[in-house]
């Protein structure tokens, strides 16, 4: 059996050599990422597992816009930007890397302003499955030039192309970040509620749920000046007085880089769990997903409800998962697990990773094979090729 | 002439009077807002619904004819124009309003909904679809994505594709493809939608769209700033950027832009400016103002001659106004003009405008400059008079020279109007060989006989521009690019 090799890959260069390499030895190319590592159907047995070095290329300071390589770690991006009074407005850990957040499209309570990373990219560099480096989009924040493979690659899971390059907009480092804790007695009528604030001056910046003991809490944060950040505050206050369903626990002013920090640590749980899963679902449903999850006694629940997104962990079983299953159908939700159930005796075969069954799924098939006919990238990932099982 | 024999077909699926074969009234899609380009359809069809669409893809592939997909026809690249007696498959009648989802913040519409329809309908309830192009009161949502439209408030709300959640689109083979439809905010997989989005019809024909609502703004801040230099006007513009504000929109006008719109409509603006700014600043009522003042500071560091601001309705609606007229005035004074569209860094703004007058100048020709600034996406206004052969050749090498320019400042060839046919011979500039194929290859995914409003976007053999020819010829659109 060949040995396993793991390549640490530092330019584009060496990239399309590996490519050339994989498609001559028939060798695929695997990169699943740190965080998102068992998201999807297992590799192949005979394959490359590689990482990418990563740095920033370009600031381009005055223009909000900065070009990375899709090796670098978001601690690090951040890091170097937050030295010139900028940040990339991703919720996502410090040792992730860049290149991973685009093939999974993160996000977090900050999108609720700024947009995933699909609306902060303005253009990829990959290398494709017959060695060539693709440059689509670029640095201008409105391009209609050709067709959008920027945005198509955003969650592919690094299965059409390996991204080495990428260009985002940044933002500027606000004054201070105002943080409210909300406990809330019942989600059913939440959906209506956050519509009403962002139609009000107490328009969230950042919205982060969580599940703490038997309680709900809402973290709303307004990043702005300080000014700017009483207004916004008071206004949700105000809102407040009208509902007994909803109290204010905590409020305090803090710095981005606080708020940063007190977002890695309210994401730690996530790695800790034995089994973590992500649900999306028109944010409507949130109380119908919620109130299921907490009667099959799952707990762990945290997420965004502005735009549908729980991530849930703990001891979820393939059962617990079968039980979801038709809320999420009767709700249009999905849900694909970000840690699985290791298989055991009781269930010897691995639960499916995706599911349910998205009506554009087997139209990828069609992208897959056009655009990695080899299947050299992360392959059946996500996208099933045709033969495999 | 003989009918073609697939008219009857069309006719017994859509009804008699949603298919157009009278000669004189085929002229009205003869071509879109790009009136250099020009072609005439075998027929048009106005479905009323996706099984329509569906069932006259099937019938017009099995008669292996081509199909161009078109809204209102205000695109402004030749992207809807027929080159080869195609059809074209019009959406205007799938104008309905499906669904308006105020806890998920989502509308479902038929890509024939006017912008202006679901604006308006949604007006009252604190939401809005945020693209707003100028083409707003007939352009259709479908259009919208079909060539990711911009428009003015972009700066701070984006363009059409961070408002799109889901897409239903009709294939080439008359299938239905659903991408993200179930009104979550994500999905799994790579993002067709996103690809679709800006795919100016070569892919599939939209038919049902999926909108994000977001809050509809209602407080503002406007400032008009006029500077002696445009030079000064662009360094505001850039400066603004620079401090990390995201105002909702940076509009600019040149020197000779402002005297045009002046002369037409009188509406006060000073005459011995060379720059003209309006800016506008949406959100918190109460911190509006810091913003305002902030923005003033910098334009008066830039030696701005008069600022005048208001948050006052009447006034602020007057000046938009003004920015709007601007392409009417442009007909007072010149017989015929292009309007191009470019993108570059915002920081590079001074250099381009600079750059785009000495163009002028070197081919004789009078450039003026209305486009929004924030996004760094300008649009300068070639005149000429299109009865004297040697001035359009002069407008496209001028053209030419200004994209070429732009794309080595880091910019791109088009902002916001597409490619259509406008752009193919500049594709080869922006792109590689390698890119063009990808690009091909994808749209053989969706479309692999290549019937589909085929040799717009992806330069090929199929459609050749010649920029400085006059005659028609039998495959060139309108031949007087």
């Amino acid at each position: 059996m060949t040995p396993e090799v793991y390549p640490v890959i530092n330019s584009v260069d060496g990239l399309i050599q590996w490519v050339h390499q994989a498609r001559e030895s028939k060798r695929p190319l695997v990169d699943y990422g740190i965080y998102h590592a068992k998201v999807g159907h297992a590799p192949p047995a005979n394959h490359t597992a590689f990482s990418q070095t990563g740095d920033i290329i370009e600031h381009y300071e005055n223009d909000f816009t900065i070009r990375a390589s899709a090796g670098i770690t978001l601690g690090k991006l951040n890091e170097s930007l937050m030295a010139t009074n900028q940040f990339l407005p991703i919720n996502a850990d410090d040792d992730l890397t860049l290149g991973e957040v685009i093939n999974h499209n993160m996000y977090g309570p900050m999108r609720c302003k700024f947009g995933s990373i699909r609306d902060l990219l303005l253009g990829l560099h990959y290398v494709d499955s017959f060695g060539h480096d693709i440059h689509v989009g670029g640095r201008t924040v409105k391009n209609v030039a050709g067709l959008d493979v920027t945005r198509l690659l955003v969650g592919s899971m690094g299965e059409l192309g390996i991204i080495h390059q990428a260009t985002l907009r940044t933002y500027a480092v606000p004054q201070e970040v105002a943080r409210v804790d909300l406990e809330i007695k019942s989600l059913e009528q939440l959906p209506e509620q956050i519509t009403a604030w962002m139609i009000s001056p107490a328009n969230p910046t950042s919205m982060h749920l969580r599940r703490l003991g038997d309680a709900w809490h809402l973290e709303v944060s307004y990043f702005g000046s300080s000014k700017a950040n009483d207004v916004q505050v008071n206004a949700l206050k105000d809102s407040l007085t009208k509902l007994d369903q909803i109290e204010v626990t905590d409020e305090r002013r803090e710095t981005l880089t606080e708020q940063f920090k007190h977002g890695q640590q309210s994401r730690a749980w996530q790695r800790k769990c034995k089994t973590l899963m992500r649900i999306i679902f028109p944010p409507r449903e949130i109380h119908t997903i919620t109130q299921k999850l907490t009667d099959m006694g799952i707990t762990q629940i945290s997420g965004m409800p502005a735009h549908g997104c729980l991530l849930v962990g703990g001891q979820i079983t393939e059962k617990m998962d079968n039980d979801l299953r038709p809320t999420l159908i009767d709700t249009q939700g999905m849900r694909l697990w970000i840690t699985p159930p290791i298989p055991s005796e009781d269930h010897p075969i691995p639960v499916k990773p995706f599911a349910p069954v998205q009506s554009d799924w087997q139209f990828l098939q069609k992208i897959k094979q056009t655009m990695d006919p080899n299947n050299l990238f992360n392959p059946g990932r996500f996208i099933r090729s045709k033969g495999a099982k | 002439m003989d009918q073609h024999p697939a008219i009857n077909e069309l006719t017994q699926i859509v009804g008699m009077k949603n298919v157009i074969t009278d000669r004189n009234e085929l002229r009205v899609y003869e071509c879109d807002g790009f009136s250099i380009a020009k072609g005439m359809p075998l027929a048009v069809i106005l479905p009323q619904n996706t099984a329509q669409v569906s069932a006259c893809m099937k019938l017009l592939a099995d008669h292996e004819l081509s199909v161009v997909p078109r809204g209102s026809g205000t695109g402004l690249a030749g992207g809807s124009v027929v080159y080869d007696q195609g059809v074209i498959i019009c959406t205007s009648r799938m104008n309905q309003i499906h669904k308006i989802d105020l806890e998920n913040r989502v509308a479902i519409v038929q890509a024939g909904c006017r912008n202006i329809t679901l604006t308006e309908t949604i007006a009252c309830t604190g939401l809005r679809f945020s693209p707003d192009p100028s083409s707003q009161r007939a352009a259709t949502i479908g259009g919208n994505v079909s060539t990711n439209a911009g428009g003015i408030n972009t700066l701070k709300h984006g363009v059409t594709t961070n408002h799109i959640l889901g897409l239903e689109v009709v294939l080439a083979d008359g299938q239905i493809l659903e991408t993200r439809t179930n009104q979550c905010y994500d999905g799994i997989g790579p993002d067709l939608t996103g690809l679709l989005c800006g795919s100016e019809g070569i892919l599939g024909i939209i038919t049902r769209v999926w909108c994000r609502l977001v809050p509809d703004p209602k407080s503002f801040r406007t400032i008009y700033a006029v500077f002696k230099s445009n030079a000064d006007a662009c360094k505001t513009v850039a400066d603004i950027i620079a401090t990390g504000m995201v105002p909702t929109s940076m509009e600019m006008m040149d020197g000779q832009m402002i005297q045009v719109v002046e002369n037409a409509f009188h509406f006060g603006f000073n005459t011995d400016a060379d720059g003209l700014l309006l800016i506008e600043v949406d959100g918190v009522d109460e911190i509006l103002d810091d913003e305002m003042k902030q923005i003033i500071d910098i334009a008066q560091k830039n030696n701005a001659m008069d600022i005048e601001f208001c948050a006052d309705a009447k006034r602020r609606a007057e000046l938009w106004s003004a920015r709007k007229k601007t392409f009417g005035a442009i007909g007072r004074i010149s017989r015929s003009y292009c309007t191009m569209d470019a993108c570059v860094p915002r920081s590079m703004l001074p250099d381009v405008i600079a750059r785009v007058t000495e163009i002028g100048k070197e081919h004789g020709l009078q450039i003026n400059n209305v486009f929004h600034a924030g996004d760094g996406n300008i649009h300068p206004i070639l005149l000429f008079d299109e009865d004297q052969p040697d001035q359009i050749q002069k407008v496209m090498e001028a053209s030419e020279d200004i994209l070429k320019y732009c794309i080595s400042v880091g910019g791109t060839i088009t902002g916001e109007h597409g490619v259509g046919v406008e752009k193919l011979s500049m594709m080869h500039e922006m792109f590689d060989k390698s890119t063009l194929k990808m690009f091909l290859d994808l749209k053989k995914a969706f479309d692999p006989k290549q019937r589909l409003n085929d040799a717009k976007l992806i330069p090929s053999d199929k459609l050749k521009i010649e920029l400085h020819q006059t005659n028609l010829t039998t495959n060139t659109p309108g031949g007087a690019l």
